[in-house]
């Protein structure tokens, strides 16, 4: 039953992503910065970090798909950067799931990674032309700032639901 | 610990890659009808994304509203004599159209390549990574939609329609780098002024007009709009202003920068193009990867 709330709320995050969080991010008030909401990464990272790597990976796998094929028209990109995230964010989890502030620093590296992998992809098949200098202050910083607060937005709820997971799987 | 790279989880970690360079390379090109599974998947999203948009649209626009009541007064104003002027227009506007008619009536004129059908759309969602400049559209094969259709708002061009689901679309912006459709484009008023739009400066937000020939009489504010040649656009419609000339790398031709008339970050409305009056016809892409594309 949890497991259903979890996934549910991933998918209804997926869904604010493109609609909701488009008509508040800066683009629709004339800003010049791109905040990309990533907040189903970030959940995703939570998740991996409490339930460990493998669960990580398929997770980050089956919403990576979803996301290439709603959101975007190569098939691929974010299902790899996705899954590989949720497994290296899986592969510390038995270090970092006690303290607060080294799960929010573990959000914000695998952030920072992630964000760098789907730039380098993006780069690599020719879908942007934007160089390091321009991606890092206009696009990257500006994102890190809007996800970072939502981690620390859900980082309690999010780990009491996924403690529970965590409990009512081990029974 | 487990350590990162034991012997299995390498070989793992590179089939993965391999798999995900294979999926990556069959669907980067053009499709124009995805599978049937991205079509479900899609349609099933549009549905809970049309749900979704609308209300946060509305809560938007509220917001718009009260900024916007600042400014009425001297709005109000400058409308209403705009107004005055319009309808002086719309009368010769009549005029010109009837003698159009009759003039082509007596030269038989058949196909008019500014002859066009709209289909009314709602945006539904946009992608959130700005890396595809793409939005979703609740209007789909079922409506009638075809790949490559032009999609305008009111105030002017704003892309094409990408790939076509049975009950969504999703349409890709002018300023998407990666574009490879190439609008073939003229300055309004001045036929010997043609080139084509064929990229987007990420840094000034606008497009790049090139291709010009080089005597050809550039300026700034003059506005450019479709040619209907390329046979993917009808003529006419309009997609921005010059705001730069810029010389050309070569010196063979000339270059500018249009911005773009519509706003492409505040789309709700768009109007889907159909072309209806031309017979269908086989163009060559501009390169390998556009094979695939039905006119």
């Amino acid at each position: 039953m949890t497991r259903f709330l979890f996934i549910l709320i991933i998918f209804i995050l997926l869904i604010f992503e493109g609609t909701v969080a488009q008509v508040f991010t800066a683009g629709w008030w004339d800003l010049h910065l791109t905040m990309v909401p990533r907040f189903v990464v970030v959940m995703l990272i939570f998740a991996a970090l409490f339930l460990g790597r493998v669960q990580g990976l398929f997770l980050g796998l089956v919403f990576g798909l979803f996301y290439d094929i709603i959101y975007g028209s190569v098939v691929g990109i974010y299902g790899f950067s996705m899954a590989l995230i949720g497994y290296f964010a899986g592969l510390v989890f038995r270090i970092f799931q006690q303290n607060i502030f080294l799960i929010w620093f573990t959000v914000l590296v695998a952030l920072v990674a992630f964000e760098f992998m789907v730039y380098g992809l993006m780069t690599l098949i020719k879908f942007t032309t934007m160089d390091v200098h321009m991606f890092v202050f206009d696009k990257l910083i500006p994102t890190l700032v809007l996800n970072m607060i939502f981690a620390l937005l859900v980082s309690y709820p999010a780990r009491s639901i996924l403690l529970q997971l965590k409990n009512e799987e081990e029974k | 610990m487990p350590s990162f790279f034991s012997n299995r989880r390498l070989i793992v970690l590179l089939v993965s890659t391999i798999v995900m360079v294979v999926v990556v390379g069959i669907t980067l090109k053009e499709r124009p009808q995805p599978t049937w599974g991205e079509q479900f998947i899609r349609d099933t999203f549009g549905f809970f994304q049309s749900i979704a948009y609308k209300p946060a649209r509305q809560v938007a626009g509220f917001f718009e509203t009260i900024n916007e009541w600042r400014t009425l007064y001297s709005e109000n104003q400058r409308l209403k004599a705009n107004l005055q002027e319009n309808a002086k227009l719309m009368a010769r506007i009549r005029e010109l159209e009837l003698e159009n008619e009759s003039l082509k009536r007596m030269l038989d004129v058949k196909s008019n390549l500014r002859d066009y059908q709209l289909i009314a759309a709602e945006v539904i969602s946009r992608s959130p990574d700005r890396w595809y400049q793409q939005v979703t559209i609740n209007r789909g094969a079922k409506h009638g939609v075809k790949a490559n259709m032009a999609v305008i708002t009111t105030e002017g061009l704003i892309g094409r329609v990408k790939s076509v689901s049975q009950f969504t679309s999703q349409v890709e912006l002018l300023s998407d780098v990666n574009r490879v459709s190439h609008i073939s484009a003229i300055v309004q008023g001045n036929e010997n002024i043609f080139g084509v739009i064929e990229g987007y400066d990420l840094e000034r937000g606008a497009l790049l007009f090139q291709k010009i020939p080089k005597d050809a009489p550039l300026e700034e504010g003059q506005t450019v709009v479709t040619s209907g040649l390329g046979g993917i656009y009808p003529r006419g419609l309009y997609i921005g202003q010059i705001v730069e000339v810029v010389p050309d790398q070569y010196d063979l031709t000339q270059s500018a920068l249009v911005e773009p008339a519509a706003n492409l970050y505040h789309l709700d409305y768009v109007f889907v193009v159909e072309q209806s009056s031309l017979p269908p016809v086989e163009i060559p892409g501009p390169d390998e990867d556009k094979e695939g594309t039905e006119g």
